[in-house]
């Protein structure tokens, strides 16, 4: 029942209610909408964006917690023929306007806490306002508003002439030079991952996936479109449920979950402090996580608690969604690398050596190049970035495949599978998401009296990293530090928010000049254990 | 000083720090974040040293934790 190519992601969601109307297509709690039921909202977004002005080619901002009502949204927004750019619901009003600026967003979708939140701050993000029926819109924030239920719009034809080569959305990660960067995904990009994630990982009109990653973190793809390509459901896992194990356990067991997916940090306090033994766990057939490396005593945990469950290490960067996975069949002694996997079908990965030649043999590292159609066009209106990051193929001269350098070091090993060899510049997971310490550097500068910063990231099995800004006062000045965080909290969405902040006269250098990164990561670890 | 003063000043000093439009007295502490999965452990911490009880496993629940009036429960109807 795979596809033929003229589905296009929202359409997955007519298929499937063409086929049953009335399997379960979304959940979160005690709220359920059927294919057909979702099918209908979608509908009636894509004419209200319409009569609200959004025309195919627009990108549509979307800023609410996750919930039923968001997902047809998105879908509503793709259906109009617009992108959706969906924005970290914890992130500060600053970023919001920053993205939807930058991407030339005209009309926002805004909800719950976040569009709270924007209503506190008074200032103007969007020209229209669109918020859910049971919300008021707040004045100050864009230059009309409205309830999605009085747009109308009822007799809005389809929009015609749709490809794969549409815009489909755009997801913002952090960048080194201080500002986020949006990677492009086109339709056809999406469903060529879609498509093949759906067939390798068995997917079917029984299955529940979790939804546990934001929408604006490039994991959801596979829980909202793989889904729908299944015509399985969607559970949501409510935002606020995330710090609490014993809760998430609770939704796998009782949903009940049979397909996980989720960065290992949410997985290994579940397996910590989530009670497994207590809970029936008999329905979750497969697991996987991407983001991270899976630490391995609580990669032993889940496989105990499910000893039947397939568990697949997932490797992949927003900017060429997941690339490689590994089924783990059996779990490397501690200090020994859990493999990245091999290649998806429809992929192809390279592993360049430092003297430009691709890398055949076993154990010697290089950078991973992502080769094939899943991968972006690269980063919305940012053509230095753009050419940076996504080049011509190194091997082969006028392929006109895309192919995406990740800036991770991998290398071979002896069963041909990939592993993972850390990054090759100043760039770590904070739960899953990338973050740039650069970029937290950068912003930390424009505070007045910062000569310089740097920021230590130590690793943590529950979050990935934790993160220590160090601060040098220039000379004579002092820095405020709550001065300083206020300025962070404006700019930087939560998880890129340090823990601690150390105010230094200088900071130490290394005999070259740099700063001495490896005795600051020292440093960092001590100050975070001290309490 | 009372339960929810004590729990008031941890928040506001520990976990509050990167969110500075929270409002630690009534507001939710779980949707905004301020409690999330690092945060719950260390006020976990602060608790069980602080007042000299023992919060389960089974306790660590998004409802015993929402408020600053739910914690302040929490850990009174342990203490009393």
């Amino acid at each position: 029942m795979y596809l033929q190519p003229a589905f296009l992601l929202d359409q997955l969601v007519a298929r499937a209610a063409a086929h049953d109307p009335d399997a379960p297509a979304v959940c979160m709690e005690a709220q359920r909408l059927t294919y057909g039921e979702l099918e209908a909202r979608v509908q009636a977004v894509a004419a209200g964006l319409a009569s609200a002005g959004v025309r195919p080619g627009d990108r549509v901002g979307l800023y609410m917690p996750k919930h039923p009502e968001a997902v047809a949204a998105l879908l509503g927004i793709l259906r109009a023929g617009a992108a959706y750019v969906p924005v970290d619901p914890q992130a500060p009003v600053e970023r919001v306007r920053f993205i939807l600026e930058h991407c030339g967003v005209k009309v926002l979708f805004a909800g719950g806490r976040p569009l709270k939140q924007l209503a506190a701050a008074g200032k103007r993000v969007a020209d229209t306002l669109v918020v859910p029926d049971d919300c008021t819109v707040p004045t100050g924030v864009a230059g009309g508003g409205c309830r999605l239920g009085a747009l109308g719009g009822a007799d809005v034809a389809p929009v015609a002439g749709r490809t794969e080569d549409d815009l489909a959305y755009v997801l913002y990660t952090s960048g080194s030079t201080g500002l986020p960067k949006g990677v492009a995904i086109t339709h056809g990009q999406s469903l060529a991952f879609v498509r093949t994630a759906t067939e390798i990982f068995g997917l079917h009109a029984g299955d529940t996936l979790a939804s546990h990653a934001p929408f604006n973190f490039d994991l959801s793809i596979i829980d909202l479109f793989c889904t729908f390509l299944a015509g399985a459901q969607v559970a949501l896992l409510p935002e606020a449920w995330l710090g609490f194990p014993a809760k998430v356990a609770d939704f796998i067991a009782q949903t009940p979950i049979t397909v996980w997916n989720s960065v290992p940090s949410a997985l290994v306090g579940v397996v910590n402090r989530g009670q497994l033994e207590a809970k029936d766990l008999s329905r979750l057939r497969l697991i996987m996580f991407a983001g991270e490396p899976f630490p391995l005593p609580a990669l032993r945990g889940l496989r105990a608690a499910v000893p039947e469950a397939t568990l697949l290490n997932v490797y992949g960067q927003t900017e060429a969604n997941s690339s490689t996975y590994h089924r783990i069949d059996e779990i490397p002694a501690d200090g020994q690398p859990l493999p990245i996997g091999r290649p998806f079908p429809n992929y192809d990965v390279l592993v360049m050596g430092d003297d430009g030649r691709a890398v055949t043999e076993p154990g010697v590292p290089g950078e991973l190049y992502v080769v094939g159609p899943a991968v972006a066009s690269g980063y919305y209106a940012d053509p230095e970035r753009t050419a940076a990051a996504f080049v011509q193929h190194p091997l082969r001269p006028g392929c006109r495949q895309p192919v995406y350098r990740t800036g991770d070091r991998a290398a071979w090993d002896e069963a041909g599978r990939l592993v993972f060899k850390g990054r090759a510049d100043h760039a770590v997971k904070v739960r899953g998401f990338r973050v740039e310490l650069a970029e937290i550097e950068s912003v930390a500068r424009q505070v007045t009296g910062v000569a310089d910063a740097c920021a230590a990231a130590v690793p943590e099995d529950e979050v990935g990293h934790r993160l220590v800004l160090f601060v040098a006062e220039a000379p004579g000045q002092h820095v405020d530090e709550e001065g300083l965080r206020h300025h962070l909290a404006e700019i930087l969405p939560k998880y890129m928010r340090p823990e601690r902040v150390a105010l230094r006269a200088s900071l130490p250098r290394t005999t070259t000049g740099k700063v001495d990164r490896p005795s600051l990561n020292r440093e960092a670890k001590a100050l975070l254990t001290e309490g | 000083m009372d339960i929810r003063t004590q729990l008031l000043a941890f928040i506001q000093g520990e976990l509050a720090k990167n969110a500075p439009d929270v409002d630690v007295a009534s507001d939710s502490l779980v949707e905004t974040g301020v409690i999330d999965s690092v945060g719950i452990l260390k006020l976990v911490t602060f608790i069980e040293k602080t007042f000299s009880v023992k919060i389960g496993d089974d306790e660590l629940l998004p409802e015993n934790f929402d408020t600053l009036d739910d914690v302040t429960r929490l850990v009174a109807d342990k203490a009393g």
